[in-house]
């Protein structure tokens, strides 16, 4: 392996950073992410996860954060912010603030053309994101035009069109419609496939394991990092900060406690599917539940156990 | 709502069809030529091409009415102000704490209609101008025109996010109505209203910062460029020497005796 191979894509060492009034939003925050790995930014409202994600190409520094940040091994130079789109690329929470020029066609191409591209390359990747996105032939819309969903998905391709190995995405799967939300994890699962490095701030604790393998759970410093069932499997820590267990795994334990056979819980439909099937074939065609004396008390605590308010 | 000035420009016309660098700089000549005439007929010459101009682009006129009614307002009070404000040695017809109303005052009432004609001309005009293609089109033949490339970016974001500042105003008056309040003439309304529009500012602010993040984000460093193709083809030139022509004969016509200027300043 060449000694550009092993560089993290993203390195975080003690990095602070207080708001011009004085509130400190992250403190002595430190993590390494390598590439092609996928991971979730948890944390409450307020915790810097937004703030964080600005820091990643330099467009918030301050005198404490000088060389806190390495991408692809080099330090952040708060001048060269404007290079750092072939880095890294971020995708802002409210699409209207990405979607700023008068046709989708602008807005996409408005990278690749700051990026100093040819007409026909600039054109190549526009369509080329369009597609990627399911926003193929949108190219003459008029972005304040479009739907809540649409313009998530129009956020994303003007990143995409500048081809970042990075990509940081600030809540790409809030405020959308049941299909508009499965179809944006579909286009985030082909990303991570593809191999891009992803960060994506969620609160959508359901759709984590789908998409990151590991889960940073930030509340102005790094409360935990590590694989996402690892994370998940702290559940003090995860209520402390605000946050909660996908819902299929809070339903796995009450299941436990009916006598249902699982030593590891299925953080996914998908996960569940598969335990569900395996635990049937092992019992010959059946699976086994059964009430005993303390089955209510134990379904009780463990309902409990993820409660916010007890 | 904002209603959209380039609500018609799917249509197809002449006008429609002119090379948008070419439409905007010839109407925006003939606008200056008729804001500078002094001289009533010529203005009313200069308006009845302006109609012409937009019958040609077959913008419903109803559609251009209802957003000169605006203007109207704004000028008619010329017609008021005008006469009563005339200082000269005219025969008094009445006198009322310090208004005079002379015959000389009565005279200015054309020189009053001549500001609102030229007003109104230019207004319409606009319709021609940059009603008969899409905004983004308009923004780039700008850009075709090299422009100052500020100077595009201030109309191209101006007119980007006239419509989410718009809509974020019309969530916060729908949350004050939600909530019970209604607009009446008194101070508790004042206040209210100028709280909310302060909060638009604030909230503005933010967002142009936001955006400007954005920017820097995809690689801005303070210019924009958008890639677009303008061909100018022979009608082009004929159409642009037909408005610029006549834009020049306004100016040729006013410098003869036969149109002498409406009385104007002393």
């Amino acid at each position: 392996m060449t000694d550009k191979a092993t560089k993290a894509a993203i390195h975080v060492h003690n990095l602070n950073y207080a708001y011009p009034d004085g509130t400190v939003a992250l403190e002595q925050v430190s993590f390494e992410i390598q590439k092609g790995e996928s991971i979730a930014l948890v944390g409450p409202n307020g915790a810097g996860k937004s703030t964080l994600i600005l820091h990643l190409n330099g467009i918030l520094h301050s005198n404490k954060s000088r060389g806190a940040v390495k991408i692809l091994g080099e330090p952040i130079d708060p001048k060269k912010v404007h290079k750092m789109p072939r880095k890294i690329g971020i995708v802002f929470q409210d699409p209207d603030d990405m979607l700023f020029m008068p046709l989708l066609f602008d807005d996409v191409a408005f990278g690749p053309i700051n990026l100093g591209f040819a007409k026909t390359e600039v054109n190549r990747r526009v369509k080329e994101s369009l597609e990627r996105v399911g926003l193929a032939g949108y190219e003459t819309r008029v972005s304040h035009h479009l739907s809540g969903g649409e313009k998530k998905r129009a956020a994303i391709a003007t990143v995409l069109s500048m081809n970042p190995e990075i990509i940081a995405m600030d809540e790409p799967t809030a405020n959308l419609d049941p299909k508009s939300r499965a179809e944006l994890i579909e286009i985030l699962k082909g990303l991570k496939n593809e191999g891009k490095t992803l960060i994506i701030i969620t609160h959508d604790v359901n759709a984590i394991p789908e998409l990151a393998e590991r889960v940073i759970v930030l509340n102005k410093t790094v409360v935990a990092d590590g694989t996402t069932r690892e994370v998940f499997a702290d559940t003090e820590m995860l209520l402390a900060a605000g946050l909660e267990v996908p819902t299929i795994m809070q339903f796995f334990e009450v299941l436990q406690a009916f006598g249902y056979p699982c030593d590891v819980l299925p953080l996914s439909l998908e996960d569940a599917v598969r335990n569900l099937t395996q635990t049937i074939e092992n019992g010959s065609g059946h699976v086994h539940l059964h009430i005993h004396k303390h089955t209510h008390s134990e379904v009780n605590s463990s309902r409990n156990k993820h409660q916010h308010h007890r | 709502m904002i209603s959209e000035i380039d609500r018609y420009a799917s249509l197809s016309s002449p006008i429609h069809r002119w090379d948008p660098r070419f439409r905007l700089v010839s109407i925006f000549t003939l606008i200056f030529s008729v804001v500078l005439l002094y001289n009533l007929q010529l203005v009313i010459i200069g308006m009845i091409f302006a109609v012409i101009l937009t019958c040609t682009s077959k913008i419903p006129f109803s559609f251009v009415l209802a957003r000169m009614k605006l203007v109207f307002i704004f000028v008619i009070p010329f017609f008021i102000i005008i006469p009563f404000t005339i200082i000269g040695t005219g025969v008094e017809i009445a006198s009322f704490s310090g208004i005079t109303l002379s015959y000389r005052g009565i005279e200015y009432v054309l020189f009053a209609a001549m500001i609102v004609l030229k007003a109104l001309t230019a207004v319409m005009l606009i319709f021609p101008m940059i009603g008969t293609s899409r905004m983004d089109i308009t923004i780039k033949a700008l850009e075709g025109l090299h422009l100052p490339n500020k100077l595009v970016q201030m109309f191209a974001f101006t007119y980007r996010y006239i419509f989410v500042l718009d809509d974020e105003f019309m969530r916060t008056d729908r949350a004050l109505a939600a909530r019970g309040f209604k607009k009446r003439g008194n101070m508790y309304t004042l206040t209210t209203v100028s709280k909310a529009i302060a909060m638009l500012f604030v909230k503005s602010y933010e967002r142009a910062d936001r955006v400007f993040y954005a920017m820097r984000s995809k690689g801005y460093t303070g210019t924009i460029a958008t890639l677009h193709e303008f061909h100018a083809r022979k009608q082009d030139w004929v159409n642009t020497a037909v408005v610029i022509g006549f834009a020049l004969l306004l100016q040729v016509a006013a410098t003869s005796d036969t149109f002498i200027a409406t009385r104007g300043f002393i």
